[in-house]
């Protein structure tokens, strides 16, 4: 391995985590932005300026929006989730005109006579992670610490809340075109499948406000403190841009470790048998390690990175959250803006506990990909 | 002394806002030629020097425009014209913060903004019809402003320019005189980035056009048949007239430049170049030869252009412990020679050159294949249109990757193709008028 | 043919040689001679891991979705020692050979149906010895259809793969792979000898290596050989007999159309006569400046025997195939054809590569000048005959250009043995001294010098008086030349008798 590489993850030193977060202001965007691009590194930066200035500019006029534990806010209290669906990709292309989440919010309200007293991400990850706070700042109301995914799924019912049996509907998706989708279904995975087809119409993304519960169910249906978290990471990101320093960071927040640095050498298509429901085709990526190991990293691709394989051997996989940071530029290499030559360290981190139980192996994990081999965990 | 002895001769000079740097490169030699600082007769004094040095030898002169114009771009004494931005977009921004760039040095240029309805998306599909009474409402305000720099840009423009052009041809009509640039010229990726290319390459657009062709005819005058050559961002060149037409794509060379000429300099292809910037020591790396380049920020800009310039990392270089430290395999070069002779000696060594960024849909691999000899296509007609050699073009850079969370078959293609400068300027001329 | 029990298990170059296998791409192959146990048709990675050493796996359906199940079988495939893995074309990419490699895991790609290819295999494991009686019964047939030696030796190269093969007569590598004769430690030579018709001709040699796990079969493989080998051999022998007297002929006609052409005057070959266009069927070259060769046996007795003809040929045009070599009266004839009269460099580079065989088979080379048309070829024939008579008769082996020759070449021309026989009859008293040598060698010395005995005596390298002496009592027998009416038939006739003993003095 390289030089100065820690061999163990776990390693506690600074501060990299300062712990819940109890407001959100426009002086956290950066930190929301860079932690958001971790836990979901699909998108690059070609929407960065708008979005961040949109968002700071947004906290500067209505003030910071308050960051609340589920278990803080009434039980009873209604609540929706909200997230970008879609690709982030077309939405740098069509930027929102600005009230397409807190129109979705009002119009799931019409749908089901009610006033939301707060919002939650249904996917605190990418773009997703800007939708929530946006509205709560639009819309006045609080915004919980709690998200389905702790990352990005390429579905919306892999959700914590669809585990617990919370339905996605009604739910609404409302697009930059100002038109907007009603979605009422019992099962899950059809909300899905409905949807894909009027999201591409809409113009390639939509705001999807979907899961109207309450913060009582919330409790126990979502995962807690990933928007913290989420913030904290970021906040190590933009502190650390030596790889080997933030890895040392990042491990001790987060328990993230590396699993190889290497040269991209290949970037292969359809190099699975493709599933047409599912957003992104597969495709993968051969990174020829540095060092005196050389290992060939062969890391599988959907619109997250699915397995790293090293020498044929499965390492990582999903729901591990696996991402890749830009060893020579101090920066997260993300999935849209990858090519050969780049220098990369490959980082896994593990995912929230309920990933890896049966049911949720089941939904998010290899198989689901089309990979039958067993998760480097269990065996 | 002339003379005409050895074999052919470039000259290689960066325009700065005061003064004027120069070398001339002969036969693998570096000739600096003493500055000249600005004034009535500076280029013509300029060239007289150098011409002293490369005699009847000089083949082609490449000039760096890039400092001027981001100092025009900057904050201070505004030297651009204002410049009226129609966006085309099913729904007008409905938050103030959307409806502007969020750089405040291209909202400085941007004198009236107005909204069309349509567009399309990232493949090209019609979201909204073009609303066209809207349209003429547009046209007829633009005419009563009495604006002449249009710059228009439309949602997915990029895949299908029909309703930018639409709204160019009818801004036309309404406005004869106007200067119109549309963001379909760029292609790239992101509404704001494209806005912000366009808004830039409109402002940009007259100041350019009185520096070349100043150069245009004190070169015809004092050395016909010498080319001149403009340097890109991307750390390549091209024609004169291609650079008038999209000045934009200039901006940014100078770091490029710095970069390629400091790695020629140490005669190494891949390798890592560290700058010294009053902000704090900066990197870029050279591949194969190239400069590494992205589109994206310009340093101070604070909005991304989809024109690709260097990527510049901070970077201490070696074990600083402040966290700035960087990982690289390769050879690190220490760029510390004057870096105005450093662009001079990276536009001398530069190649013509071109950048695609498209996205497209495959159902196959062979599908994909085919995509990808279309883009690599394109781009090497425009790298001939450049100025490049015909026949000399080769494809340096191509990278594919899916979009996440798109339809799956969407892919990213990125391509970049350099090619031989051409050094008949009868050929260069007629290549430089069937561009694409 | 193959005495080996036929329980043994095969090797990968047993199955690499018959279908399916023989059509499969080898992306990377750990070792020829690796030997495989079992076929397992794998579906899932679940067999994969139930899979013992030594199988060789076909991938299939869920073990066979992309490059990520290729990568993780190869990686299952090392961890248990697996001969080797099958797949089809399409799921393997760039990075699944350099996998391989690193793995050092055979890898072949088929675009057959994997389970068609892992049934026939299993067939071919299951019964060894067949397979093994089908892969040299293949190799038989491949080595039947080929009519020319390189032909045969090229099929043996490639059935045994790393193992080289050379057909050898003496030291001399005919054909094949130079590297199988060279001798090394770590490797064992197999030799099987091809004989001719009731004479040994040549031999075959593997270069076996010592460390292969399991012995091949290249006895077998290499007798297998013989037939074709000496069917080739006696192929060419004929088709070059038919070659040979067409060009001969076609030589005739040649020379007959120059000599009906001639002008009085040899000094003025340059007549134009058109070359014919049969000589350009032959593949002959004459329209240019002509360059002759005459190579010879160093000591004459007619016309030379057929396998010396043949030989010759096989060396002169083992570079130079399209040069024709014509036999004619003791020796042969070819040329170099050309615009440039001077350009010399490929016949000399002929030359070079032919100087070990005119070593090994005593042959003298004469080259002469080059002259234009077909009397110039003729022309030049003729000088490089009197060059290659002077090289004989000075028995030098190294090439005699006629241009270096000169005048002396006349002498080379003389019937020295006649001549000799007529000292015999008119100088017996001289013959039958005992020191006839020194007498002759003396004479011939004094006549050369111009009858100085200081130089003569420097010649020699003897005492002034002792060359006085000695031709006085040359003169007491009979070679009396002062007397200018004998001196130049009696310095020929000494010229005679010195150049038939050995060694000869060098001319000039």
């Amino acid at each position: 391995m390289n030089k100065g590489v820690p061999s163990t993850v776990g390693e506690q030193r600074g501060s990299g985590y300062v712990g819940a977060i109890a407001s959100i202001s426009s002086e956290d965007v950066p930190a929301l932005y860079e932690g958001a691009k971790f836990y979901s590194p699909a998108l690059g930066d070609a929407n960065k300026s708008s979005l961040t200035s949109w968002l700071t500019r947004l906290l500067d006029r209505n003030g910071p929006v308050s960051l609340m534990r589920a278990e803080v806010l009434p039980p009873e209290t209604p609540c929706v989730s909200l997230c970008v669906i879609g690709s982030g990709s077309a939405m740098t292309d069509l930027p929102p005109s600005g009230n397409e989440f807190s129109m979705a919010v009002r119009q799931v309200e019409q749908a089901t006579d009610t006033r939301f007293g707060a919002i939650y991400p249904l996917a605190a990850a990418t773009v997703s992670a800007f939708a929530p706070v946006v509205a709560a700042s639009q819309l006045g109301i609080s915004l919980i610490d709690a998200d389905g995914m702790g990352r990005t799924y390429a579905l919306i019912h892999h959700t914590a809340m669809h585990l617990a049996g919370v339905s996605a509907t009604p739910l609404v998706a409302y697009g930059p075109t100002g038109e907007s989708v009603l979605v009422r279904t019992p099962a899950g995975p059809r909300a899905d499948r409905l949807l894909r087809g009027n999201v591409d119409a809409l113009g390639g993304w939509a705001a999807l406000a979907a899961y109207p519960t309450t913060t009582g169910v919330l409790r126990r249906a979502a995962l807690p403190g990933t928007l913290s978290r989420l913030i904290n990471v970021g906040r190590v990101l933009l502190q650390y841009t030596d790889p080997d320093q933030l890895l040392v960071r990042l491990a001790a927040v987060i328990g993230c470790r590396r699993i190889g640095r290497g040269r991209i050498v290949e970037l292969e298509h359809l190099s699975r048998p493709t599933d047409w429901t599912i957003p992104a085709h597969p495709s993968s990526l051969v990174v020829q390690e540095l060092g005196d190991l050389g290992r060939q990293l062969r890391i599988e691709l959907r619109s997250e990175i699915v397995a790293v394989f090293a020498d044929g051997e499965l390492v990582a996989a999903a729901p591990d959250l696996l991402c890749l940071f830009d060893a020579s530029r101090g920066v997260l290499a993300t999935l849209d803006s990858l090519e050969p030559g780049d220098l990369v360290d490959v980082l896994a981190t593990p995912a929230d506990a309920i990933w890896y139980s049966t049911e949720g192996m089941a939904m998010v994990g290899l198989g689901s990909h089309g990979i039958p081999l067993d998760h480097p965990r269990r065996r | 002394m002339p003379t005409r002895a050895g074999g052919p001769a470039y000259a290689d000079i960066s325009l700065q806002p005061r003064r004027q740097h120069a070398v001339v490169l002969r036969d693998h030699r570096v000739v600096s030629i003493p500055f000249v600082p600005s004034g009535p007769d500076d280029v013509e004094a300029l060239l007289s020097r150098i011409l002293a040095v490369a005699g009847g030898s000089l083949e082609a002169v490449t000039i760096d425009i890039s400092q001027i114009l981001r100092s025009a771009v900057l904050p201070g004494p505004q030297a651009l014209p204002q410049v009226a931005v129609v966006r085309i977009v099913p729904v007008p921004a409905s938050d103030p913060a959307l409806a502007r760039s969020p750089a405040d040095l291209v909202e400085r240029l941007i004198a009236h903004r107005f909204t069309v309805a349509g567009g399309h998306d990232l493949l090209g599909n019609e979201l909204c019809p073009l609303d066209l009474p809207g349209l003429e409402a547009v046209t007829v305000r633009l005419a009563l402003v009495g604006i002449r720099d249009i710059a228009i840009v439309a949602a997915g423009s990029q895949a299908n320019p029909v309703h930018e052009q639409a709204v160019a041809n009818a801004t036309q009509a309404a406005v004869p005189q106007a200067r119109i640039s549309v963001a379909s010229d760029f292609g790239g990726h992101g509404l704001v980035a494209r806005e912000a290319t366009v808004t830039l390459d409109c402002a940009l657009g007259p100041l350019t056009d009185r520096l070349l062709v100043r150069w245009e005819k004190a070169l015809a005058a004092m050395a016909p048949g010498v080319l001149l050559r403009v340097a890109r961002g991307d750390g390549g060149h091209s024609t004169s007239s291609r650079i008038r037409s999209l000045p934009v794509v200039s901006l940014g060379a100078d770091d490029a430049l710095q970069i390629s000429g400091a790695a020629h300099l140490e005669r190494i292809e891949n390798c890592r170049v560290l700058l010294p910037r009053p902000g704090g020591q900066v990197a870029g790396d050279v591949r194969n030869g190239l400069v590494a380049i992205r589109s994206g920020e310009l340093t101070g800009f604070g909005v991304e252009l989809v024109v690709p310039t260097a990527v510049l990392t901070p970077d201490r270089g070696g074990s600083s412990g402040d966290g700035l430290g960087r990982f690289t395999d390769g050879p690190v070069v220490l760029a510390t020679r004057d870096p105005q002779e450093l662009a001079c000696l990276g536009a001398a060594v530069s190649q013509p050159t071109s950048w695609l960024d498209e996205f497209a849909y495959i159902e196959s691999a062979e599908q994909l294949e085919k995509v990808r000899e279309e883009a690599q296509e394109r781009a090497t007609a425009i790298v001939v249109a450049n100025g490049a050699a015909p026949g000399s073009a080769y494809v340096a850079e191509v990278s594919t990757v899916a979009v996440p969370y798109s339809p799956p078959g969407t892919v990213r293609i990125r391509v970049r193709v350099a090619g031989a400068a051409d050094t008949d300027p009868r050929r260069v001329e007629v290549f430089d008028r069937m561009a694409p | 043919m193959n005495s080996r029990p036929s329980t043994l298990p095969l090797m990968m170059a047993d199955l690499l040689r018959i279908e399916p296998l023989a059509s499969a791409r080898v992306l990377h192959l750990a070792g020829p001679t690796r030997t495989v146990a079992q076929v397992i048709l794998a579906e899932t990675f679940d067999r994969l891991r139930r899979t013992p050493p030594h199988s060789l796996v076909v991938l299939h359906a869920e073990a066979a979705t992309g490059g990520w199940s290729l990568a993780a079988a190869l990686h299952l495939a090392w961890e248990r020692n697996f001969a080797g893995v099958v797949v089809t074309s399409g799921v393997a990419g760039a990075s699944s050979a350099a996998l391989a490699d690193r793995l050092n895991m055979s890898l072949l790609l088929t675009d057959s149906d994997p389970v068609d290819v892992a049934l026939q295999l299993a067939g071919q494991i299951s019964a060894p010895a067949a397979t093994r009686a089908l892969r040299q019964a293949l190799c038989a047939e491949r080595l039947t259809e080929q009519t020319s030696i390189r032909g045969v030796l090229s099929v043996l190269n490639k059935e045994l793969g790393s193992t080289p093969v050379a057909l050898v007569a003496g030291d001399a590598v005919l054909a094949g792979r130079a590297s199988a004769i060279v001798e090394r430690p770590d490797v064992a030579q197999v030799t099987v000898a091809v004989n001719g018709p009731g004479e040994p001709w040549a031999r075959l040699v593997a270069g076996v290596p010592v460390n292969a796990s399991v012995a091949g079969p290249h006895g077998a493989l290499l007798k297998l050989a013989r037939p074709s080998l000496l069917a080739a051999w006696a192929q060419t022998r004929l088709d070059w007999a038919t070659h040979a007297a067409q060009e001969a002929a076609a030589f005739g006609l040649l020379r007959r159309l120059a000599v009906d052409a001639r002008t009085p005057s040899i000094s003025q070959p340059e007549v134009e006569i058109e070359a014919p266009s049969w000589s350009t069927d032959l593949g002959w070259q004459v329209d240019g400046a002509n360059r002759a060769v005459w190579i010879a046996p160093m000591r004459s007795a007619g016309p030379p025997p057929a396998e010396l003809t043949h030989l010759v040929r096989m060396a002169w045009q083992k570079g130079r195939p399209t040069w024709p070599l014509i036999a004619e009266d003791d020796g042969w004839i070819s040329w170099q054809s050309g615009s440039n009269p001077t350009g010399t460099a490929p016949l000399r580079r002929a030359l070079n590569s032919f100087a070990e065989s005119a070593g090994s088979y005593q042959l003298a080379v004469g080259v002469g000048r080059a002259h234009n048309g077909v009397p110039g070829l003729l022309r030049s024939v003729a000088e490089a005959r009197l060059a290659a008579h002077v090289a004989r008769q000075g028995g030098r082996q190294d090439v005699q250009w006629f241009d270096q020759v000169g005048a002396p070449a006349a002498l080379a021309w003389l019937p020295t043995i006649e001549i000799a026989k007529v000292a015999d009859l008119c100088l017996s008293d001289l013959m039958a001294a005992h020191d006839r040598v020194a007498l002759v060698d003396t004479a011939l010395a004094v006549m050369d010098c111009g009858g100085s005995l200081v130089e003569a005596s420097h010649r020699l390298g003897v005492h002034r008086n002792t060359v006085l002496a000695r031709i006085l009592r040359a003169k007491q027998l009979g070679l009396v030349f002062d007397d200018p009416t004998q001196r130049l038939a009696l310095h020929v006739l000494c010229y005679a008798l010195a150049s038939l003993r050995e060694p000869a003095p060098p001319v000039q």
